[in-house]
């Protein structure tokens, strides 16, 4: 397929067990995902773990050893120029010209993706206007903070108005007011504007909060892909105790229950992790009976981050 | 590609004389040439300047000096500041990003060659004012044409391939400037030697017989095979899968 027509019954993008090789070292292994238009996809992972080179290989920077992507329907290896062209990218670096201003960072931009002038002109204005930068359109982008740097460069990847986009760290060294407002952004470009988001970051809350769908890559290996929901349902559940008289024998007896993996005390309150979800009045009438006094009993729920961890250290290589 | 070209080169022409520290660096990459090539070489020789071949100092070492300067800066700079990668991440072609840094650059060069011919032509004017308009000939005009042009290609093409190596400015800078000049400057003393020693094999002996015409189109013919072949090897080595893993 050429030309500016997208493939848009298809999903955003599509893996097909993607594998790029650097010499001996495997970087991307085998990875199969797809994410479906207008959703945001988080892609978490540590430091290494590959998703640099996964963006890198969806954005058809690089080939890959084997396996096949697709963004719209391109094909990463055959139509690299395509899938170049129909995406905006946001990647660690900021990308700006400090020499430039900030209207001509924007311009350069807008000359490389063809947009005709007087629709440059409008799109630009639309952008800082919304920033609230519009009046210091002029000012050389290195007098800027990293926090406003990093806002026009998310604005100069959304500048063509691509269908997806690539984001690394979008809310990186951002203030918590500027992280809040580019989450805002991110989220009313997937459900109005229709956007696909590919977004990597190390913030769980950011991930928790924006994304539809979330993928865990370790070692190159993807090792989950899911909802929230359904990775923190990959951490084993847990149930916290509000009361008194959490003694060992208490202790002792509970762990004797099939579903409970083990106990501890935190705080003065008694954690009780569990092999999986179940009712918890059982556990309750094992504390009452070894003389425990029991005021609130509350089935916590795993964040995102516990998820990860767990999967972080699962069988870690 | 021409749009390519064109919005490259409109970035670049922005960005290069916007650098940090760099008022005093254009004044001091301008200033040497002008002063050496432009104002006392020509003043030195006087009024036979236009007649001889003196003036070619100027199509040789000109853009050779200006591209020493600018396109390191043009190339491994976009590394350095990290712009490079943002950049292939936007539809132009690996040769378009390519063509048009290195446009800008030779005629950046090109364009400065140029200007210090000017500026000779006017002070050996000035300086021997008779009454007579002191002109180069034209096949000296047309060597400096063509040679400081095709002088200029050789330099930004041997710019390109060591920027693509460096991962700093200055050391492109460095490896450039050794690469450009050692060249001339081990041949000039060798050439002289022999001239002095052996004067029947000295270049001007050797030399002597030959059509102007001739040895200007060899010359022309032998640095555009050069170019070719720089620009062919700049053109394989920048490639975004090769660039994006050495950054």
């Amino acid at each position: 397929m050429t030309g500016n027509e997208c493939r848009v019954a298809e999903p955003a993008i599509r893996v097909e067990s993607l594998t790029r090789d650097f010499g001996q070292t495997r970087a991307v292994d085998h990875v199969s995902f797809e994410v479906p238009m207008g959703s945001i996809f988080g892609f978490l992972g540590p430091n290494g773990a590959g998703k640099t080179t996964t963006i890198n290989l969806l954005l058809g920077l690089l080939p890959p050893t084997s396996g096949r992507a697709a963004v719209l329907g391109f094909d990463t290896v055959e139509h690299p120029d395509e899938v170049r062209a129909h995406t905006g990218a946001l990647l660690d670096d900021d990308g700006l010209y400090d020499q430039l201003t900030v209207e001509e960072n924007l311009e350069f931009y807008g000359r490389v993706w063809h947009l005709p002038p007087q629709k440059l002109r409008t799109r630009i204005e639309e952008l800082l206007t919304h920033l609230g930068l519009w009046e210091r359109r002029t000012d050389r982008v290195g007098t800027w903070s990293r926090g406003m740097k990093r806002r026009l460069a998310l604005n100069r990847a959304l500048l063509h108005q691509p269908k997806v986009v690539f984001l690394d760290e979008p809310t990186s060294g951002l203030d918590v007011m500027a992280a809040a407002d580019v989450r805002e952004d991110l989220a009313g470009l997937a459900s109005q504007a229709g956007v696909t988001i590919f977004l990597t970051t190390h913030n769980m809350v950011e991930a928790e909060r924006l994304c539809d769908q979330i993928g865990v890559i370790r070692a190159g290996e993807l090792v989950a892909v899911g909802d929230p929901d359904v990775l923190r349902s990959k951490t084993s559940p847990r149930v916290e105790v509000i009361g008194r008289g959490f003694t060992v024998e208490a202790q002792r007896r509970l762990v004797a229950h099939p579903g409970v993996v083990g106990t501890s005390i935190e705080d003065g309150r008694l954690i009780v992790d569990l092999a999986q979800s179940m009712n918890v009045a059982p556990l309750v009438q094992i504390l009452v009976g070894a003389g425990a006094e029991v005021e609130e009993v509350n089935k916590s729920r795993a964040s995102l981050e516990e998820a990860f961890i767990t999967l972080m250290q699962e069988d870690a290589p | 590609m021409i749009h390519e070209i064109a919005t490259v080169v409109w970035k670049e022409r922005r960005a290069v004389v916007r650098q940090p520290g760099s008022r005093t660096r254009i004044l001091f990459t301008i200033g040497v040439p002008i002063g050496v090539f432009g104002l006392y070489t020509p003043l030195s020789a006087g009024p036979d300047w236009v007649r001889q071949p003196d003036s070619l100092f100027i199509a040789v070492f000109v853009p050779m000096l200006l591209a020493m300067f600018t396109t390191p800066d043009s190339f491994a700079g976009e590394k350095e500041r990290r712009t490079l990668s943002t950049l292939l991440t936007s539809p132009l072609s690996d040769r378009g990003i390519l063509f048009g840094k290195v446009a800008f650059n030779v005629a950046l060069a090109w364009v400065f060659a140029l200007v210090t011919l000017l500026i000779a032509t006017v002070a050996v004017n000035i300086a021997n004012a008779d009454g007579g308009l002191l002109m180069l000939t034209p096949l000296l005009l047309a060597a400096n044409l063509l040679v400081s042009l095709l002088v200029a290609v050789l330099a930004v093409s041997v710019g390109v391939v060591t920027s693509l190596r460096s991962v700093t400015v200055q050391q492109a800078q460095q490896t450039l400037a050794a690469m450009l000049f050692s060249v001339p400057l081990l041949l000039g003393p060798v050439l002289l030697l022999v001239a002095n020693r052996w004067p029947e094999w000295g270049p001007q002996e050797i030399l002597r017989d030959v059509d102007p015409a001739l040895m200007l189109l060899v010359v022309a013919l032998t640095l555009l095979a050069i170019d070719v072949a720089l620009l062919t090897v700049g053109t394989v080595r920048f490639r975004r899968d090769r660039l994006i893993t050495t950054q």
